[in-house]
């Protein structure tokens, strides 16, 4: 499954903004989602995500894991300047499955978020 | 009843202050253990959903800019949707695998051990001799690349997340066995490519069986012959 932009790049308030549901295909085994924060670099900004999923077409939904990212500039493990962050959790494969998610942000800020599935 | 893993969960994230597992269901009395990865230095705490307290089984490893600790809460209360978040100090390199196990002792932990290797078998040093026969054994590796790891029978793997999102995250092996007979244990597991790598072993007691019924016996009051008394 090609990466799927869940929320585009755009400046948004302070607060809850809720994503998906989206398809999930049959045999997708891990989630990984990616977050551009190449604009968030305010230490005082604050952002979480909440995922949840599906595996009844979204009757009935469960928590599917988290993250949470304070302001500054993202490097890797060797210090080099990098543009995202990273939530991966595997999934269960079957069929009927959703994907859905809130981002909260604490102030205003300009990020995006795609779903990569594997 | 046998002391047993009854489920596991996993989580990493790259460029995060913390990561929060799915949720489980789990059940009143259990054992949880976490295996928490993390860059050097970052570590603040490991919580859940449910306020429990979590303390150190296996104290910090290093593997060089990665280390690692694991932590447990024993006799938990059982939540229909338990979740697991490991916190950093700031945004970094966070990978949790919890797993959630049945049958154990009051205060289960037994022996431990720790360290670090490389190449491509990674094996940690004996614990001391476990204390009973019937005990888990739960193992956990780590490294910060993007490597194969695999574990051999009898060690089952619980949770393995290799770095598949990207630069920066960890790769994750947490295996357990439970073992019929005593003696020192160590935990093996393997890389697909010579790496750093830290590791640690923990053991944890099964419950005994259950205590036989106690018998009350009803004191006998001996008979006291009091001189001068007639019928």
């Amino acid at each position: 499954m090609q990466p799927l932009k869940v929320l585009n790049k755009i400046l948004r308030v302070g607060g809850d903004h809720a994503f998906g549901p989206v398809v999930m295909p049959d045999d997708v085994s891990t989630l990984i989602i990616r977050v551009d924060v190449s604009e968030h670099l305010d230490p005082a900004i604050f952002w979480s995500i909440e995922l949840e999923v599906s595996y009844d077409n979204g009757v009935t939904w469960r928590f599917a894991g988290g993250a949470s990212r304070t302001g500054g500039q993202a490097v890797d493990m060797e210090g080099n300047p990098i543009s995202e962050a990273t939530l991966t959790v595997p999934f269960q494969t079957g069929v009927d499955r959703r994907l859905r998610g809130t981002l909260n942000q604490s102030a205003g800020l300009r990020l995006s978020i795609d779903v990569e599935a594997h | 009843m046998a002391i047993a893993v009854v489920q596991s969960v996993v989580v990493t994230g790259s460029s995060t202050n913390s990561v929060t597992t799915p949720a489980m269901t789990t059940t009143d009395g259990n054992l949880i253990i976490m295996d928490c990865v993390y860059q050097t230095g970052n570590f603040v705490s490991s919580t859940d959903n449910g306020t429990h307290v979590w303390s150190n089984s296996i104290a910090e490893i290093s593997a060089s800019p990665v280390n690692g600790r694991q932590q447990y809460t024993a006799n938990i209360t059982g939540r229909a949707s338990h979740t697991f978040t490991l916190t950093l100090h700031t945004f970094g390199f966070p990978t949790l695998a919890a797993k959630e196990v049945t049958g154990q002792n009051a205060t289960p932990l037994d022996k431990v051990a720790s360290g670090t290797s490389t190449g491509t078998t990674h094996t940690t040093p004996d614990t001391a001799a476990i204390t009973q026969a019937d005990e888990l054994l739960s193992g956990f590796g780590f490294l910060a690349a993007d490597d194969d790891m695999a574990v051999s029978a009898p060690w089952v793997q619980d949770e393995y997340l290799p770095r598949v999102g990207g630069s920066g995250q960890n790769s994750i092996m947490s295996a357990s066995q439970v073992v019929a007979v005593g003696g020192a244990k160590n935990f093996t597991y393997t890389s697909n490519s010579s790496s750093s790598t830290a590791e640690g072993i923990s053991t944890w007691e099964a419950a005994g069986p259950a205590a036989p019924p106690v018998r009350y016996q009803q004191a006998i009051r001996p008979y006291r012959f009091v001189p001068g008394i007639t019928r």
